[in-house]
């Protein structure tokens, strides 16, 4: 403030105006981006997603086939595209461009900055109560990024709570997507306005890690050029904590533990496995937890809304069958292996009897991070939901009543009727290599035939049914 | 009508069959039975020399040849109806109603085919779904006979909105000769049709053969019945077979389901599940109807048939011991065994349009729909009858109904059931009317005044 004081009023306006278009560039982009995410055309919804260099990147080094997938939606993909390696290539020019001008969050924490200083200036220093353990947050931030960005190398070490979660614009459409759930975004601007504002962007956020790594080479260039002054390069090195040596030890020693913390999450992991069925797309589930970015584009993105997103409050008080949704299984898991799913898409066939279209990738598409990827639409035959099981004690024709359903209504012809001389029935029969798990069989089977006390029979239809037909996860040799 | 070859036990059958029609209080009936009294003396004690007789010769290289015969004509008629199940039965009905002189043939000696003979008295598909609500596309001569049920004491139960309601066999046989003889069609039972008459000249138009009626096999030999058009509701496609249409086999299910009885004495323990086979209700207490299934074979191959009529029974035997093995359960027995086995799909002709399940799924609609046929537990769209898919390609005045109607197989699953087959029947029906009145062939029946006229018979059409 005193410098500028010292400065000529031409000089001090021209700053002004300076100031001035840059912040309504940035609320104009936010404001773009919330209408985007807000607005009923998807493919805008679903290219802003792809904006943020985080996700951007790791869609291109982890998988070319993912990339092209995003691209696919024409020419609103090439201009996410050019869009997305414009802001990459001024990130590696001007230092957290990103966050500086396109991310909303960035625009947020500075906000909360701007009211902060001008409301508790000296309380707490600039870094207020957390400076001491500043560096540390740093570390578990770029440990953090370090564990999900090699994923297409050793999913089985990823993180089972991906960074990708923290990226600022899947924040922004975890929480636009459902407004009542928008504590993230709380959390964070309350976290960036009384603790510290900055908080987030330099010691937390993985996209803004990411940005200082794309840096890193123009800082080294300009170290040594040796054009920067003295007491700069100091200010560089105390904003920049990852670049520093000491930063880098301790980084090593966290990735060092790595290991022990992986095996006993790909444990928890496996554990969870049998129990929830992911959208197609998805072969490991510790390869998907580390991708899954919590979006909740799928979600919104699914035509037949046979997706829902995990939450602390799923399966309580559910009456939903459990054969054709999770949520009675997702009562039961303990908070932690809560902590965890929370924020994933599972597949919940309950809802309004829906089942996975046959000619439909949309959830694939919407995936800004290729936790779920299908190359073409044959390929959800590989990486199946599922696969339907039969139970001969609650099937219709089991009771000598007339049904064929399961065998008119699968949309693959992978049911047929096969006649049993021993149990003088004939029963449906799945193939194993045509089912995808779709679970049209599933939502359409009437259930086994419930007899009341005086020995009526009640109609299928009852809400209580017991269904002949359940999804099932695949065994693991099929997967791989 | 043939009464001086008339021998006593044909006498007796036709005097049973008076006398059951008689109950039906109908003044044609009671004419027709006071025919019979008069013309008693006449054909009792009548000698056969046997120089009429015109037997299938053996000849020498070992091949059976039937020698060249003259038919004897048992009747003329404007609509000739081939088969009495529910589509045959509600074809004769609806073209009677339009003042035409209607035949009705059937092979056993009551109507309503596998809805009563074959004990299937389960009305299962005639309620769709659209969006939320419940809609009853069974209407028409269906709905009356549903509605004339519930008049009848022990008809039908389960008549609920959105629910599928269950007949009992013998009332619906009652039913069905009320309101055949109320109609006024003449009717020929225990005559199994064998072949087609066709006509020397083909169709000038089409250049395909024309279909001049039938001819059915009785005691005394085939005898042909003539009529303008002819309506196949036979189900295996008895006359358009040897026609000459085009048509698929198939092989499908078939069962044979049966009743037990004193299920009202039976005293389930508290908590127990009841055994598996104790089947559906019937509107009959203490009566329920057990269906199956049975393997997919050929149900016109009489070798198969008989095989599964003794493999069923014995199955059937096998089911009620475990029924009464289950404690509580000792008293319930077997009433009866269905006398007609349950084939499902035979025959099926190939239309001017098949029916397909994809098309039934995306609600393809015709111009020229002559009736919407439901889902089996109403949870799908109705799915439209166009009437070409009761015309055969290649020959004329022949058209069929019911389980026969053109459609692909699984399509063919969803319109067989009866509700589906009333529907066609009435639509049929009405057609063969229409197409003897104007005197056209089947084909160029003009479909604005056949859905006009079933609009008329408070048919539903979408």
């Amino acid at each position: 403030m005193d410098n500028e004081k010292k400065l000529n009023s031409s000089n001090v306006r021209r700053r002004q105006i300076v100031k001035a278009v840059i912040w309504s560039v940035r609320f104009g982009i936010f404001s773009i981006i919330i209408a985007a995410f807000l607005g009923s055309v998807s493919v805008v919804s679903r290219a802003t997603v792809h904006l943020s260099p985080l996700l951007f990147l790791s869609g291109t080094f982890q998988n070319s086939e993912t990339q092209s997938s995003s691209n696919a939606s024409g020419l609103i993909g090439a201009i996410t595209t050019s869009a997305a390696s414009l802001i990459i290539l001024l990130c590696l020019l001007k230092k957290r461009f990103f966050c500086r001008f396109v991310c909303p969050l960035g625009l947020c924490v500075d906000v909360a900055a701007n009211i902060r200083r001008k409301t508790f200036r000296t309380r707490f220093g600039r870094y207020g109560l957390v400076f001491s353990h500043r560096r540390f947050f740093a570390f578990f931030s770029f440990f953090w990024f370090c564990s999900t960005a090699p994923l297409l190398f050793f999913p089985e070490v990823a993180s089972p709570i991906s960074a990708f979660a923290f990226d600022p614009m899947a924040i922004l459409s975890q929480t636009l997507n459902s407004l009542p759930k928008a504590t993230p975004l709380l959390l964070i601007f309350l976290i960036c306005f009384l603790i510290s504002p900055y908080f987030w962007r330099f010691q937390f956020c993985p996209c803004g890690a990411v940005q200082e790594l794309l840096y890193l080479p123009k800082t080294f260039v300009q170290k040594s050029l040796k054009h920067i002054k003295k007491e700069r390069l100091h200010e560089e090195k105390t904003q920049s904590s990852i670049a520093s040596r000491r930063n880098f030890w301790a980084m090593v020693g966290i990735l060092s533990l790595s290991p022990t913390i992986a095996v006993s999450i790909k444990k928890r992991g496996l554990s969870l496995k049998k129990f929830f069925f992911r959208p197609p797309g998805v072969t490991r589930e510790s390869e998907f937890l580390a991708k899954c970015a919590r979006c909740g584009r799928c979600v919104k993105a699914c035509p037949n809304e046979i997706l829902t997103l995990v939450n602390f409050s799923n399966g309580v008080n559910s009456s939903s069958e459990e054969s054709v949704s999770p949520k009675g299984e997702l009562a039961n898991l303990s908070l932690l292996d809560k902590a965890i799913l929370v924020g994933t898409p599972i597949v919940d066939f309950a809802r309004g009897a829906q089942f996975c279209e046959k000619d439909c990738d949309v959830c694939s598409q919407a995936c800004p991070t290729g936790a779920i990827f299908l190359a073409d639409i044959a390929d959800k035959k590989v990486k199946s939901i599922g696969i339907a099981k039969f139970e001969m004690e609650h099937c219709m024709l089991y009771y000598e009543q007339e049904c064929s359903i399961c065998r008119r209504e699968c949309p693959y012809g992978a049911i047929d009727l096969v006649w049993l001389e021993e149990e003088y029935l004939e029963l449906p029969t799945i193939d194993e290599n045509i089912c995808v798990g779709c679970g049209r069989c599933v939502v359409t089977c009437p259930g086994e035939p419930i007899f009341l006390n005086d020995g009526e029979y009640v109609d299928p239809g009852a809400t209580t049914r017991v269904r002949a037909l359940s999804i099932v996860k695949k065994s693991q040799e099929r997967i791989n | 009508m043939f009464l001086s070859e008339l021998t006593r036990r044909d006498l007796l059958k036709t005097f049973a069959f008076g006398a059951a029609t008689f109950s039906a209080s109908s003044l044609k009936t009671q004419s027709t039975l006071a025919d019979f009294v008069s013309q008693k003396d006449k054909t009792v004690g009548e000698l056969h020399d046997g120089s009429n007789a015109n037997p299938v010769k053996l000849l020498a290289e070992g091949q059976i040849v039937r020698p060249q015969l003259s038919l004897p004509k048992i009747s003329e008629t404007d609509v000739l109806v081939v088969g009495g199940g529910p589509a045959g039965c509600c074809a004769a009905i609806a073209a009677a109603r339009l003042g035409l002189k209607t035949t009705l043939v059937e092979r056993y000696g009551h109507f309503g085919g596998l809805a009563t003979g074959g004990l299937v008295v389960h009305i299962l598909g005639h309620w769709t779904r659209e969006g939320d609500k419940k809609v009853q596309v069974t209407q028409g001569l269906g709905e009356e006979m549903m509605k004339r049920l519930e008049g009848l004491p022990n008809g039908i139960v389960n008549r609920e909105f959105g629910r599928n309601p269950t007949l009992d066999a013998e009332t619906y046989k009652y039913l069905l000769v009320e309101m055949i003889t109320e109609a006024n069609v003449e009717v020929f039972l225990h005559s199994w049709a064998i072949d087609a008459i066709v006509d020397d000249a083909p169709d000038s138009t089409t250049g395909n053969p024309v279909v001049r009626g039938a001819v059915i096999q009785t005691k005394l030999g085939p005898q042909a019945i003539l009529a303008k058009q002819t309506i196949d509701t036979t189900g295996d496609g008895d006359v358009f077979v040897p026609a000459g249409a085009t048509h698929t086999q198939r092989l499908y299910n078939i069962g044979l389901p049966y009743r037990i009885g004193n299920l009202d004495r039976a005293k389930p323990q508290e908590g127990q599940k009841p055994p598996r086979h104790l089947g559906d209700v019937t509107p009959v207490p203490g009566v329920r109807w057990v269906n199956m299934t049975g393997p997919s074979l050929d149900g016109v191959d009489v070798k198969t048939l008989s095989k599964l009529e003794l493999s069923h029974r014995k199955q059937i035997w096998k089911q009620i011991q475990e029924v009464r093995n289950t404690p509580g359960y000792e008293e319930v027995f077997l009433m009866e065994t269905a006398p007609q086995i349950g084939v499902r799909i035979t025959r099926v002709i190939e239309g001017e349009e098949t029916l397909t399940l994809e098309n039934a799924k995306a609600g393809k609609k015709y111009d020229d729909c002559v009736g919407i046929g439901g889902a089996w537990h109403g949870d799908h769209l109705g799915w439209q009858i166009p009437y070409r898919s009761l015309v055969p390609r290649n020959v004329e005045n022949i058209i069929t109904a019911g389980r026969s109607l053109s459609a692909e197989p699984l399509m063919s699953d969803v319109v067989r059931v009866i509700p589906n087959c009333w529907v066609s029947g009435h639509a049929a029906g009405v057609a063969a009317a229409l197409a003897a009145k104007d005197g056209v062939i089947a084909r160029n029946v003009s479909i604005p005044d056949v859905q006009k006229a079933l609009l008329d018979q408070k048919a539903y059409l979408g």
